[in-house]
């Protein structure tokens, strides 16, 4: 009997190694079902001079790119972001809603595609839930602490990196002639 | 008719037996030196290596590079032979195994991203425009990039060659062709009557041998050295077998030293 858990034990120890890297959704059907199947036209928000230290500051490394793009309509941005998290990028779907007092506000986050080979609990919605509705603080934090998860330390600190970027993206959209 | 009693048992004369040869104090001194100078260059490696893992990613050694050319040579890391190579006015694009680079004849810059093969470059204005199988990729002429274009971008799958016609982007994909605006956003299909694709050209040896240094300088983070000088795995199947011995040494090592203290406490 011993043998038998040792051995069921080993197998799912294996196979959630496996099942760690993979892509979830790509990123076009999540922009799609970010707008019930619609999604409006892209445009591009460009990381200016002027943008770059707080960029900076949120990721702790210059921002590899000199533009995003983002999809919006009716006050919603949907997001396509990367970081990495230990040696590989994690791709993450962000949607941003502006509240009727006009805060850009988490409305979801999602991995779209985890390439480590272990840390992938981040894409579970027990840890996904805690950014749901989380807004940025005047120093560009997060508004509430997010729990982390033993042995995805890395993974979730990119999360946490990319839900900031993407509120203080949305909070630029106004004042950018984007 | 009585019986007659039983006679008294004799006495039990208690055996003697005589107690186990113990093994003298200063035996077990004697191989406890012998284990401890033997194990003490690993224990030294250990600590001095584990600690230092300890504190690898703080000290940047994920992103730290081996140079040494012996050590990368041990660990078998090699260029591979140039893939295909576009010149893009005064610079070339060129793949080496899954890594894409941009050379100028002072600057080499590895392109982000995991695209797939390169299926051409081209200059758009003063954007340079490097395609992948599944992935564009807008360069400032300094080699910053610009965007990387996928495929939430629209970007039309099956990426297979670039060109410009009549000052527009033209790709050739899996399911015909496309152009797009200036902004890169919007794809649509197009008709044209020319060939203005990219063709792959001969990479020259002293490029190559700058690009090939290159990669194998980007080959092994020291990080990998340490965990591998750590486990032993630096030398091989060997290596992790020779750690295995010292651990074991240093468990008899501890546990000798338990026994001679709790012997000389019972003096």
């Amino acid at each position: 009997m011993p043998i038998r858990f040792s051995l069921i034990f080993i197998l799912l120890v294996i196979s959630s190694l496996a099942l760690a890297r993979g892509v979830y959704q790509t990123p076009r059907d999540f922009v799609a079902e970010a707008f019930a199947g619609d999604p409006p036209k892209p445009k591009v928000l460009w990381i200016t001079k002027k943008l770059r230290p707080a960029v900076q500051k949120i990721m702790g490394h210059k921002l590899n790119r000199l533009r995003i793009r983002y999809w919006r309509r009716d006050g919603r941005s949907a997001w396509v972001l990367e970081e990495i998290g230990k040696e590989k990028p994690i791709t993450v779907g962000l949607i941003v809603k502006r509240d009727a007092q006009g805060n850009s506000r988490l409305e979801s986050i999602r991995v779209l595609e985890y390439r480590e080979s272990r840390g992938d609990e981040v894409r579970q919605a027990f840890f996904r839930d805690q950014f749901s509705g989380a807004t940025l603080t005047a120093d560009q934090q997060l508004d509430r602490p997010i729990d982390g998860i033993s042995g995805a330390t890395l993974s979730v600190r990119a999360l946490t990196k990319l839900a900031r970027l993407a509120l203080f993206l949305d909070q630029q959209l106004d004042s950018a002639k984007n | 008719m009585k019986s007659k009693p039983h006679p008294p048992a004799p006495p039990q004369v208690p055996v003697h037996r005589p107690p186990p040869p113990r093994v003298p104090l200063r035996v077990w001194y004697a191989w406890h030196r012998r284990i401890g100078v033997t194990v003490a260059l690993f224990v030294i490696l250990l600590t001095v290596t584990g600690i230092i893992i300890n504190h690898g990613h703080g000290l940047g050694l994920d992103k730290s590079y081996v140079q040494n050319r012996l050590l990368l040579d041990w660990y078998g890391i090699r260029a591979p032979a140039a893939g295909d190579a576009y010149r893009v006015d005064d610079h070339w694009v060129v793949q080496l195994g899954e890594r894409v680079y941009l050379a100028s004849a002072d600057k080499i810059t590895e392109l982000p991203g995991n695209g797939g093969a390169l299926r051409g470059a081209v200059t758009l204005g003063e954007v340079f425009v490097i395609a992948r199988e599944g992935e564009l990729i807008l360069l400032t002429p300094e080699g910053e990039t610009i965007e990387r274009i996928g495929n939430a971008g629209g970007l039309p799958a099956g990426l297979q060659n670039i060109g410009v016609e009549n000052g527009a982007l033209v790709l050739k994909a899996a399911h015909g062709l496309y152009t797009t605006d200036d902004s890169f956003l919007d794809w649509q299909h197009t008709e044209i009557g020319g060939k203005p694709w990219q063709q792959p050209q001969a990479l020259p040896e002293p490029i190559y041998q700058r690009l090939a240094a290159r990669y194998r300088g980007h080959g092994l983070t020291l990080e990998r050295t340490l965990l591998d000088l750590h486990s032993g795995r630096i030398l091989g199947d060997w290596g992790v077998w020779l750690m295995d011995a010292a651990a074991l040494a240093m468990l008899l090592l501890a546990l000798s030293g338990v026994w001679v203290w709790w012997r000389r406490q019972r003096r």
